[in-house]
């Protein structure tokens, strides 16, 4: 290692050897020379000098380095590169810092790959504090890559070096990196072949606007890809049995607006079973006459199942939509099914033989009572099938299936009426979450295989695959419209799929850690999304960007997010002791009418948090509103 | 969050290349001075490695946590992890839960210690009724109802903060009160203080019992209950044993039953006082007959006869003449009688039987308590408590045994000593020779090995 690389590696001494500058007065003006004597002027912040001796000598931009003298360039141009953006406008340093991340993960790989491992490490021990804090995950991964070799299997390495870090900044900002990038070798050479720079006209007012932007693994989602999808997010009266009548007389005007955005009723094959519609008509019977409004000024009430001598722990739980049924999800593969009604136990279907016998021209309503068995009706019922974990159960909206999925990287399906699995797909890796659609017949999954799958309850294969993510697909929810699937990953990314095209239509990012739960609001255009620590996020699908954020919350374990059957309001648990109520329309209502060309998520706005009820030492592992909008909270004791 | 670790080798490696070369060795492969020798590089690069492996085992067991919703790392996502990596588990470690150890006397001498291995008949296990484990159960209740939280013990009722509305004159009061209080300092006597500052403080009140309603009886009944209460007291003894009798026989003295009680309860209280033992003796009869009567419900009137009962069995002093008089014999009856009452009509308020031993115990483990108040509670102790609460008492059991036994044996003690000693000699000897007659159920009770068992001391009192 030469005197000077020690001089910039070491204390930041300014002291040359002697002999050196005899040396250099010596010899001939080698172009190897030169680039010493700048790369020794932008040590020492001499920019001025550096740039006339540049000129003087003639020294194009594109002249590639020597090869010794790059590798000792890399870190001084990136404490370079770090002066600039300190000594810009308060204004775009915010934005700037948008680039630290992905310059100094380059560089670091760049020293590990090409010079040596005590090199990186000498980098990443001046620099890794300088980073934001939003990267803190990805900067200890980085750090775990102490050798080239580790470092080659390493996910996030691939990552980056196969996919460019995309950033999105105004174009102000734009003209003020492209001063750096004309001093900056080593920068150039990153922003050309790792890093995306997009233009955008939306204007981050201030630095928390942009810390908001920053977190996913591979930078901002392309807004350019996102713009060719339109996304017709309102869901169509039909499918919307609990619409505030109240809401409906005001705001008429809207009204066509929204019907636009309703996607059409065959845009995909839709069925509705006679058994759902019936369900559906007993569903706004009960909505008219005895639903309770539950905002700020109405508290909920909230009732809590816990499941006692659960030993080996309750790791899923789903409630039938007309709360009848409670399916868990144990830790020893089993799922239990419980009536919550105990004059309304559960019955099996009788046998085939003496279906047969029942006169099929009863009225339907006493047909319903003639086909189940009363001598097989219980309480409990054991379902045995799985053989790890259970780590996700939903029932079907008429209640006649129920799908789960568990550590033995199956999904099965039971059938509510006999009790048995009727279908088992094996898959290569456990699949985290399933979601039925919200007519039934077609189920989406989310898995370790990093994918999000559409599956329907008549076919063996899958009929989409999502395969955008860059981590396990942790979370996924249906759209109320049934077109699309909105899904949460560990690579930070929220994103919304289409199921006609197969495309990624939206990607959010903002979250600082992988995303453990997500739900899709009743009305169709908002995403409410929750981070590992607990943050919780508001995306507003037609502006494409986030509304608010909340991060008064804890460390979260698997989220549970449930509205209100009408929509105003949501329910929270962290999958810790304590369930959380937040209201979507104070929210919108304050702050939903948004300038266009600002970008300015309100970060724990007043009114949007509205209740919050602490268990004891019940950690509560599902939520449910009851038709009535009676909260259900299910936890284990002392999981 | 996460805390930034430095990427050095040395800083949070869980396999440092000491262990490493260790574990080269352990296989043979380390090389010593062949040309074969791994490198220190090597061993760097494998260290690194493996770090790397375990960290990634780890983080993907946390994902399995995640997705199983525990609190906690569960060995089974930690295996399932190590599954996905196609690594062979790693043996575990069970732990058994600790044996009995059964000991063998050698010929020789040595005891030898060995773990009881018993065969299980699966058909006992099969047939038994219980299940195990047991099912899974729900119980619901409400966490808040209309937004209020639900005041049950399921719920975490949070702390109001209670603010006291002080008023503008409250602290006019007070001060004007400390004023006067500070003039009474200067100048009045202790009398007039006492007065003054007693003035506000507010008089307790007394847990206000319900009083029994008075019963309308018959003239025939209270006829009888005044002849009956009359033959129990009186001197003439045949009449006596009748009168005791018809209270244990008669099966309608429900009704007068809150009476009788009533004055039994006055009757003890003041007798107490008087320190008339035999008119106690009489009454405890009088309660021993009526606990024996299988027609009454004593229920309703225990919060009258159990004090009274109890103040017999260890009141300090039950009669005039502690050295002549003989108060055992009270104490044994009333200890006797009490095991009875409870065990006959407290059986369904387990509240109440523990309470009784409660006050019981805190007698007999009292260090200052008098050898003829301890010797009441042993009987009743012994009958009523389970073994395991036993095995609790058992030290200060002990203890007494040692301190009477010094006392009564006559040997010379210090007289300094002698002081603390709670009693005289024959009381002593008395509370001894129950102790011991308690000695051996109280053995038997014991599970053996978990107490030391005080040979040396049975053997010189020739017990066994």
């Amino acid at each position: 290692m030469s005197a000077l690389s020690e001089s910039i590696n070491g204390d930041g001494g300014a002291s040359v050897d002697p002999t050196m500058q005899i040396d250099i007065a010596d010899q001939a003006l080698s172009p190897e020379l030169l680039q010493r004597l700048i790369a020794f002027c932008r040590k020492n912040n001499l920019q001025q000098t550096e740039e006339a001796l540049a000129r003087e000598a003639g020294l194009t931009q594109g002249n590639a380095p020597g090869g010794l003298i790059q590798n000792e360039k890399i870190m001084a141009d990136f404490a370079s590169f770090l002066n600039n953006i300190e000594g810009a406008y308060d204004v775009l340093q915010a934005e700037l810092s948008l680039l630290l991340f992905p310059v100094f993960a380059h560089s670091y790989l760049k020293l590990l790959f090409d010079v040596s491992p005590s090199m990186a490490r000498t980098f990443y021990e001046r620099f890794h504090l300088r980073i934001p804090r939003a990267y803190e995950e990805q900067v200890i991964e980085l750090s775990r890559c102490t050798f080239p070799e580790i470092a080659k299997d390493n996910e996030l390495v691939q990552l980056l070096k196969s996919q460019h870090f995309t950033i999105r900044i105004s174009k102000t900002c734009n003209a003020q990196l492209d001063q750096f990038i004309q001093r900056n070798a080593t920068l150039r050479t990153i922003m050309k072949e790792r890093i995306m720079v997009e233009n955008t006209d939306l204007l981050s007012k201030n630095r928390l606007a942009v810390e908001w932007q920053m977190g996913g693994l591979l930078g901002h989602p392309s807004l350019k890809e996102q713009k060719k999808h339109k996304v017709l997010y309102a869901v169509a009266r039909e499918d919307s049995p609990y619409v505030d009548k109240r809401k409906l007389k005001t705001k008429e005007s809207k009204d066509k607006k929204r019907e636009q955005m309703v996607p059409t009723a065959d845009r995909i094959p839709l069925p509705l079973s006679d058994v759902l519609r019936l369900e559906r008509v007993q569903m706004q019977k009960e909505a008219s006459t005895r639903m309770t409004y539950v905002n700020a000024d109405h508290p909920p009430s909230i009732c809590c199942f816990t499941a006692l001598n659960a030993g080996s722990g309750v790791s899923s739980c789903d409630v039938s939509d007309d709360t009848s049924i409670i399916a868990l999800g144990m830790g020893d593969s089993v799922i239990s099914l419980y009536a919550v009604d105990e004059t309304k136990q559960l019955k099996q279907l009788k046998e085939a033989d003496e279906l047969d016998k029942i006169d099929l021209e009863t009225e339907p309503e006493l047909l319903r009572d003639l086909i189940y068995d009363d001598a097989s009706a219980c309480k409990t019922r054991t379902l045995g099938g799985h053989s790890g974990p259970v780590y996700s159960l939903n029932f079907d909206p008429c209640k006649r299936l129920l799908i789960s999925s568990a550590a033995d990287s199956t999904i099965r399906l039971w059938s509510v009426d006999t009790f048995r699995n009727v279908v088992v797909h094996r898959l290569s890796r456990p699949v985290w979450d399933v979601k039925f659609c919200s007519r039934g017949f077609y189920f989406c999954t989310g898995g370790a295989d990093r994918t999000a799958t559409v599956w329907s309850t008549d076919r063996v294969h899958p009929l989409r695959i999502f395969p955008d993510c860059y981590g396990h697909v942790t979370c996924v929810d249906y759209h109320p419209n049934c077109n699309y699937i909105a899904g949460g990953s560990d690579d930070r990314y929220v994103r919304l799929w289409d199921v006609l095209s197969g495309a990624c239509v939206r990607t959010f990012s903002g979250h600082k850690t992988g995303i453990r739960g997500i739900k899709v609001s009743p009305c169709g255009r908002y995403i409410v999304s929750i981070g590992g620590d607990g943050a919780l996020c508001v995306w507003d699908i037609a502006t494409q960007r986030m509304i608010a954020a909340e991060t008064r919350t804890m460390p979260t374990i698997m989220a549970s997010i449930q509205f209100t059957r009408e929509g105003d309001t949501f329910a929270v648990s962290h999958g810790t002791s304590s369930i959380t109520l937040y209201s979507l329309e104070a929210l919108i209502r304050n702050h939903g009418h948004q300038d266009n060309s600002i970008f300015e998520p309100k970060i724990n706005p007043d009114g949007f948090q509205i209740f919050h009820y602490p268990t004891k030492t019940t950690p509560v592992v599902g939520l449910h509103w009851t038709r009535r909008n009676l909260l259900l909270g299910i936890g284990s004791f002392m999981q | 969050m996460a805390v930034f670790h430095g990427p050095s080798v040395s800083a949070d490696a869980i396999y440092d290349v000491d262990r490493i070369k260790l574990f080269a060795e352990t296989i043979g492969i380390a090389g010593g001075s062949s040309e074969e020798k791994i490198t220190h590089q090597a061993y760097n690069l494998l260290a690194e490695e493996l770090t790397e492996i375990m960290k990634k085992i780890i983080i993907d067991a946390n994902k399995y946590q995640i997705h199983g919703r525990h609190s906690m790392m569960k060995v089974a996502d930690l295996e399932q992890a190590c599954i996905d990596r196609t690594i062979k588990l790693p043996m575990g470690y069970v732990l058994h839960e600790e044996k009995e150890l059964r000991a063998i006397t050698n010929s020789s001498g040595s005891d030898l210690y060995v773990h009881e291995e018993s065969d299980i008949e699966i058909n006992q296990v099969l047939q038994s009724t219980s299940k195990f484990p047991p099912p899974v159960r729900f119980r619901c209740h409400w966490l808040a109802h209309e937004g209020e939280i639900h005041p049950v013990s399921e719920n975490l009722v949070p702390y109001k903060d209670v603010s006291i509305e002080v008023e503008d004159q409250k602290p006019a009061k007070k001060i004007i009160a400390r004023r006067d209080t500070a003039k009474i300092l200067q100048g009045n006597g202790p009398w007039s203080l006492y007065c003054t500052l007693s003035r506000d403080i507010p008089h307790q009140e007394n847990v206000a019992i319900r009083p029994l309603p008075p019963a309308s009886l018959s003239v025939e009944k209270q006829a009888y209950l005044k002849s009956v209460m009359e033959a129990c007291v009186g001197a003439h003894d045949p009449l006596r044993v009748a009168a005791l009798h018809s209270l244990e026989t008669d099966t309608g003295l429900q009704d007068a039953l809150p009476i009788l009680s009533n004055i039994i309860k006055t009757g003890i209280a003041a007798n107490v006082v008087q320190r008339c033992l035999s008119l106690l003796i009489y009454l405890v009869r009088v309660i021993r007959s009526l606990s024996l009567n299988k027609s009454l419900v004593l229920e309703p009137v225990l919060h009258q006869l159990l004090p009274s009962l109890l103040t017999c069995c260890i009141g300090q002093s039950l009669c005039g003449r502690p050295e002549t008089d003989n108060h055992w014999a009270l104490r044994d009856f009333a200890s006797k009688t009490l095991v009875i009452l409870v065990n006959g009509h407290v059986k369904d308020l387990p509240s109440t039987r523990q309470r009784v031993i409660r006050s019981l115990r805190r007698v007999f483990e009292d260090k200052n308590c008098s050898y003829a108040m301890i010797y009441g509670t042993v009987l009743p102790l012994s009958d009523l408590m389970s073994a395991k609460e036993k095995a609790e008492l058992y030290p200060r059991f002990n203890e007494l045994i040692e301190e009477c036994r010094l006392i009564s044996s006559g040997q010379q003690i210090d007289p300094h000593e002698l002081r603390f000693m709670p009693g005289s000699r024959e009381e002593a000897g008395r509370l001894l020779s129950v102790l011991m007659k308690q000695m051996e159920p109280m053995m038997r009770s014991m599970r053996p090995g978990i107490i030391t068992y005080p040979v040396e001391h049975t053997r010189r009192m020739n017990i066994f």
